[in-house]
């Protein structure tokens, strides 16, 4: 079951890598928020108990509900436009993420000889941080970033749930950063900067929302 | 059996007098090249017999110089087929150049002796007389290509020959000392590096592989092939194309034969240089203009798939299983072939195109099938075979190294079939981009309305029966295939595969023959259907729908450039494809212009840069010039000095 | 080959030249109730293959004996191809291994001389739709060799028939790479036939066009067998997809056709509510829609082969 879902949580990040539609970014973190939910329950299923809920919930509620509210009010209040800006061909970029997820799932079966670990989960929580990178590199508009950054954290909790079987502490430290990104996103709609931000003056003077 | 081989050669050595002894040039080419065809046909006779009957004859003739083994004869067998057709060519195509008062005489004498030298090649024992020929081959191939030395393109395209020829020559040098050195004699026969240390093979494995490879044409060896082929008479374009670029892979073979084992290094390099040069080869050859040009790439790309061969038949052969050897070896000698016939096809078409329209730029062509119907349809079977489409036999070799593929997949199983499916997507995908390539050529130049007025198109006898020899080999392979394997067979039991079983027929060709069959018959009876249609409904012509506008010229057709255009922008970079437009500024129609070229990326970055800073770094050596002589014996003194201690240390 | 398989053959043969308008008649009526429509006669197609029997045939004046041939070129190639397909558990007429390639290569075939028939109409409408054809069908072949392909590599089959068989669905990975291919073959199916969202068969004009407008000067003769060979790929697409969910291993002879027909059913409902949801595609971002396919294609041949 994990698996399948591992492989749910991969077509999305395709989808993500060839859509040029910001709102389909916010979409695609609410799927994966409901995927990883799922997936840490999963393990529970047996015997539930309320303090194997709270995280979860937690999750959910941050995840699912909040992150992705905030990030379309910001959207309707800058009256954002609605591609994404990307720097280099779309075409090119499916291919450097298909090219890198091959290598990931390559490396992760050459590693799962020697390690106890599960393959599938291992590679797509990898390929998730590697997509979320490429995203930050090769976008131009700062949600897209924010966005990207999510996208890099879902991959880190997914990792963490695929090397241990528990909750260790490194997947809470992935919830905190949930709460990081939201800081992020809130210094952004406070300075109402919708576009890139680290360019010449004169791209800031345009201020094209 | 050898005897008749030789009186064969020796009739075509005498044809050289002719050329020099007579002055009339027209008597000239016909007598010469009648005593070539009839040495070439003397010649073919007993390397059939050999290659049917499969005997390797040693012959001790000549101290042992010659050896007729059967990848010898298989070779000389190409080079003969090839050679016949091209030389009848040679009997109309030269009438013009002859008019022209160009020295077509010498040319005759490059040509005999290049021909006389590559068949003297293959079947060499000796690495002297191997490597002395070969350097006759290359020298004869660049005056040959001096025809029309008054123009600046040939005076480049040739030096990139000359260069390259040489460059590969020095480094088969050094494999032919190693190999003499290992094995201390000169016969290929006693070449027996059992005993020799692992990295002295993999050596003269790099080193054979180097060089043979810049001759065959491999990426990024290949920046020599699209300089030189467009500027050579068509004939020599042709040989060029179809015989002595394979001498390169004849030389890898032979290579490979001389090594006691083979490590699965080898095949992986020789399959990924492969896989690149064909993907490679076919989208440079997307981008071109020049036909002959986009032809070479094209050379390029179908070493690509021999070299796939090669890369599988190593593969099998350092797993030690039969049944891929043979595919992959047989596969790539199929190949070697079938490229020789339809790229002589093709390039015999685009001399009899150059002529008459003068031009080899295919966006001035264009409506050449409503003046010649039959030349079109050779040149379109040309197209057909080379795309490896079925019913023709460019299929035939890419299925069987397509069946190589899938028995490595299935007999060395884990990885190698992740990366077995890899090589088949490519395969599929090469195939994809010659569809378009040849589609875009045939398209542009032989149909549609005449971009340039055509006044006449004419195509001589002589010119339409080597046409039609190459085309009817095309068809005869592609159609009924085993005769063919079963030299294959013969040439491949004779040295390569230990054990020999009969996997090139455990694939049911019965199958294509009856698909090919049902093609043409299908083809046959609905063309009577709609004869009888026709009959009772009706026919006409009429315009093509115009959309309005009435004023349709026949420049507003597709162009080539036009057709590829989407396709060359996807790795721009790489193909270094540039588009240049002036466009209209304002709403009233004014004069716009568009034009794209594509470079070769080897060429561009890598070679030219590399040489010029080769040639800033020597032109710092000319400090040391000066213009007294007495300085140089001095150093020359100094060197002889030098080399002697080393001598004497050594011994 | 026994007698009772070269029956088998002819009769699925038999069975796609028939029934191939009909499934493509089933198409146009969903599509029309889906959008409220009453829509055309499910037999439509057949009458119009009629009609264009009887008219008079028009060529272009431009055109050379390739607009001859390469109707028929085309009919005949793409029935032969279809004889190497299962119907059912039916054998096919042939099939021996390796003949995936010659699947392959075969629609190949019919694709080059599709192409020339379109340039030598000397129009540059027809160049338009020439190119991007030979642009998209690139990008299409690897398709079909990461999913069909992909489950001969599985399995060491390399005859279409001997690899649906093959597929067992069994546990639930076999399925979930199943439906991943089935997927990439839904988008290869809609690619190859022209359908929406790469093409649109219903509009006439040339921006949204690549295979309408590569018949655009045809009429009578040819055009029966241009539409009729197209009637038969859409058929054959289907009939790949259907194979890879058809139980080839059930005895019960009439259970088994009801089944073939069951998925082929919902194969031209899932056809026909994609026409109608999606919009085409810009023209420039189908090359990268198709290397989304073949990604896939891709992840789901690696996950298959690493969870064992």
């Amino acid at each position: 079951m994990q698996n399948v879902l591992s492989i749910l949580f991969c077509l999305s990040l395709f989808y993500i890598t060839v859509t040029s539609n910001v709102r389909a970014y916010i979409s695609v973190l609410r799927f994966q928020g409901i995927l990883l939910v799922i997936l840490m329950i999963l393990p529970f299923i047996p015997d539930l108990s309320i303090f194997a809920l709270i995280l979860p919930l937690t999750m959910l509620i941050v995840k699912v509900i909040l992150v992705p509210q905030y990030m379309t009010k910001i959207m309707n209040d800058l009256n954002m436009k609605r591609d994404i800006e990307s720097t280099i061909q779309q075409f090119n970029f499916l291919l450097l993420v298909c090219f890198s997820m091959a290598i990931i799932f390559l490396v992760s079966n050459y590693l799962s000889k020697s390690t106890d670990i599960a393959v599938i989960p291992f590679a797509t929580g990898f390929s998730a941080v590697t997509v979320g990178i490429y995203i930050i590199i090769f976008r131009k508009k700062l949600l897209v970033h924010v966005a990207g950054f999510l996208v890099l954290e879902n991959g880190i909790f997914l990792f963490g749930l695929a090397v241990a079987s528990e909750f260790p502490v490194i997947i809470e430290l992935g919830s905190l950063l949930d709460i990081f990104a939201v800081v992020f996103l809130m210094g952004i709609a406070i300075n109402k900067i919708s576009s890139t931000i680290f360019t010449n003056d004169r791209r800031i003077q345009r201020r094209d929302p | 059996m050898n005897i008749l081989f030789f009186a064969g050669l020796a009739v075509q050595i005498s044809a050289i007098i002719f050329p020099a002894v007579i002055k009339n040039p027209k008597k000239a080419l016909v007598i010469s090249q009648g005593f070539l065809i009839a040495g070439l046909l003397i010649s073919i006779v007993p390397t059939l017999i050999l290659l049917f009957l499969n005997i390797s004859d040693f012959d001790t003739r000549f101290g042992g110089l010659f050896h007729f083994d059967g990848l010898a004869n298989y070779f000389l067998f190409v080079m003969q087929l090839v050679a016949i057709p091209t030389t009848i060519y040679n009997l109309s195509y030269f009438r013009h150049y002859i008019e022209e008062k160009k020295p077509v005489r010498n040319f005759l004498i490059f040509y005999i002796i290049m021909l006389v030298s590559s068949q003297v090649i293959v079947i060499a024992n000796h690495a002297i007389l191997f490597l002395v020929s070969w350097e006759i081959m290359s020298i004869s191939g660049y005056a040959g290509m001096m025809l029309e030395k008054e123009k600046e393109e040939v005076q480049t395209g040739s030096f990139y020959y000359l260069a390259a020829s040489h460059a590969l020559i020095f480094i088969m040098y050094i494999a032919f000392f190693l190999l003499h050195h290992e094995s201390g004699s000169w016969f290929f026969t006693d070449f027996d590096l059992s005993n020799t240390d692992k990295y002295i093979v993999s050596a003269i494995f790099l080193l054979s592989f180097t060089s043979f490879g810049i001759k065959a044409g491999f990426i990024p060896f290949h920046f020599w092939l699209p300089q030189a082929h467009p500027i050579a008479p068509t004939p020599l374009s042709a040989f060029l194309s179809g015989v002595i670029i394979k001498l390169g892979i004849y030389g890898i073979m032979r290579t490979i034969l001389f090594l006691p084992s083979v490590s699965e290094w080898m095949g992986w390099l020789v399959l990924s240089v492969s896989m690149i040069s064909a993907i490679f080869g076919v989208w440079y050859a997307l981008a071109q203009h020049d036909i002959k040009k986009l032809l070479a790439y094209h050379s390029v790309e179908n070493i690509g798939i021999i070299g796939l061969g090669i890369g599988i038949g190593l593969i099998g052969s350092a797993n030690n299983s039969n049944a891929i050897m043979i595919l992959g070896y047989g596969g790539a000698l199929l190949h070697t072939l079938n490229h020789a016939v339809f790229k002589s096809l093709l390039f015999t078409g685009s001399g009899v195109i150059y002529q008459n329209l003068g031009t080899r730029n295919i966006e001035s062509m264009g409506g050449i099938i409503h003046h010649s119907r039959i030349f079109s349809l050779l040149f379109i079977i040309g197209s057909v075979a080379i795309s490896g489409i079925p019913p023709l036999n460019g299929f035939v070799s890419e299925f069987i190294i397509f069946n190589g593929f899938f028995t490595i997949s299935n007999e060395l199983k884990n990885n190698y079939s992740l990366v077995m499916l890899l090589c088949v997507v490519g395969l599929a995908f090469v195939g994809g981009l010659a569809v378009a390539c040849f589609t875009k050529i045939n398209s542009i130049m032989l149909l549609g309305a005449e971009r340039t007025k055509i006044e006449s198109f004419k195509v001589s006898k002589t010119e339409y029966l080597s046409l039609w020899i190459f085309a009817g080999i095309c068809i005869f392979i592609g159609f009924y295939p085993q005769p063919v394997l079963a030299i294959l067979n013969n040439v491949l039991a004779d040295r390569f595969v230990p054990e020999f079983s009969e996997t090139l027929f455990s694939i049911k060709w019965i199958y294509i023959n009856l698909v090919s069959l049902a093609i043409i018959a299908g083809v046959a009876l609905l063309y009577l259907l709609r004869l009888a249609v026709k009959k009772r409904y009706g026919i006409r012509k009429s315009p093509a729908w115009g959309c309005g506008y009435s004023d349709i010229t026949s420049r507003m057709q597709y162009s080539a450039s036009s057709y590829a255009d989407e396709l060359n922008t996807i790795p721009r970079a790489l193909l270094v494809y540039r588009k240049h437009i002036k466009q209209a500024k304002t709403v009233y129609p004014e004069k716009t212009h568009f034009e794209s070229h594509s470079e070769d990326f080897v060429d561009r970055n890598m070679v030219m840069p590399g040489f010029r800073k080769f040639r800033s770094a020597m032109l710092k050596l000319d400090y040391f010039s000066k213009s007294d002589v007495r300085y140089y014996v001095f150093f020359i003194l100094l060197t002889i000095a030098f080399y002697g201690m080393v001598a004497y240390l050594w011994s | 080959m026994e007698l009772n398989e070269l029956i088998q053959g002819f009769i699925s043969l038999l069975f796609i030249f028939a029934f191939s308008p009909l499934f493509a008649g089933i198409v146009n009526k969903q599509k029309a109730i889906f959008v409220g429509k009453v829509g055309a006669p499910v037999l439509q197609p057949y009458y119009e293959l009629i009609k264009l029997f009887k008219k008079e045939t028009i060529n272009a004046d431009s055109s050379s004996f390739i607009s001859v041939f390469s109707p028929l070129i085309n009919f005949a190639t793409v029935i032969i191809a279809a004889a190497v397909l299962p119907i059912g558990f039916w054998k096919p007429l042939i099939s021996f291994d390796g003949d995936i390639i010659l699947f392959a290569y075969l629609l190949g075939l019919a694709r080059f001389f599709q192409i020339l028939a379109a340039m030598d109409i000397g129009s540059s409408f027809e160049g338009m739709g020439a190119s991007r054809e030979a642009l998209f069908a690139i990008f299409a072949e690897p398709i079909f060799f990461f999913t069909v392909g992909s489950i001969a590599f599985v399995s060491g089959h390399t005859s279409i028939n001997d690899i649906f068989h093959s597929v067992r669905l069994d546990n639930i990975t076999v399925i979930v790479f199943v439906v991943v291919c089935s997927i990439s073959s839904f988008i290869l199916a809609v690619t190859e036939c022209s359908r929406m969202p790469i093409d649109d068969p219903n509009t006439h004009l040339e921006l949204t066009m690549i295979h309408e407008v590569m018949i655009l000067d045809n009429s009578g003769i040819d055009l029966f067998f241009y539409q009729l060979s197209s009637y038969i790929k859409l058929f054959i697409y289907s009939v790949i997809l259907t194979s890879f969910f058809y139980p080839f291993s059930i005895e019960n002879y009439w259970l088994a056709l009801l089944i073939f027909f069951v998925v082929m059913l919902f194969i031209s409902t899932a056809l026909a509510v994609t026409e109608t949801i999606t919009s085409r595609f810009k023209m420039k971002n189908i090359p990268q829609y198709l290397l989304f396919a073949t990604a896939i294609g891709i992840l789901n041949l690696l996950i298959f082969t690493f969870s064992g």
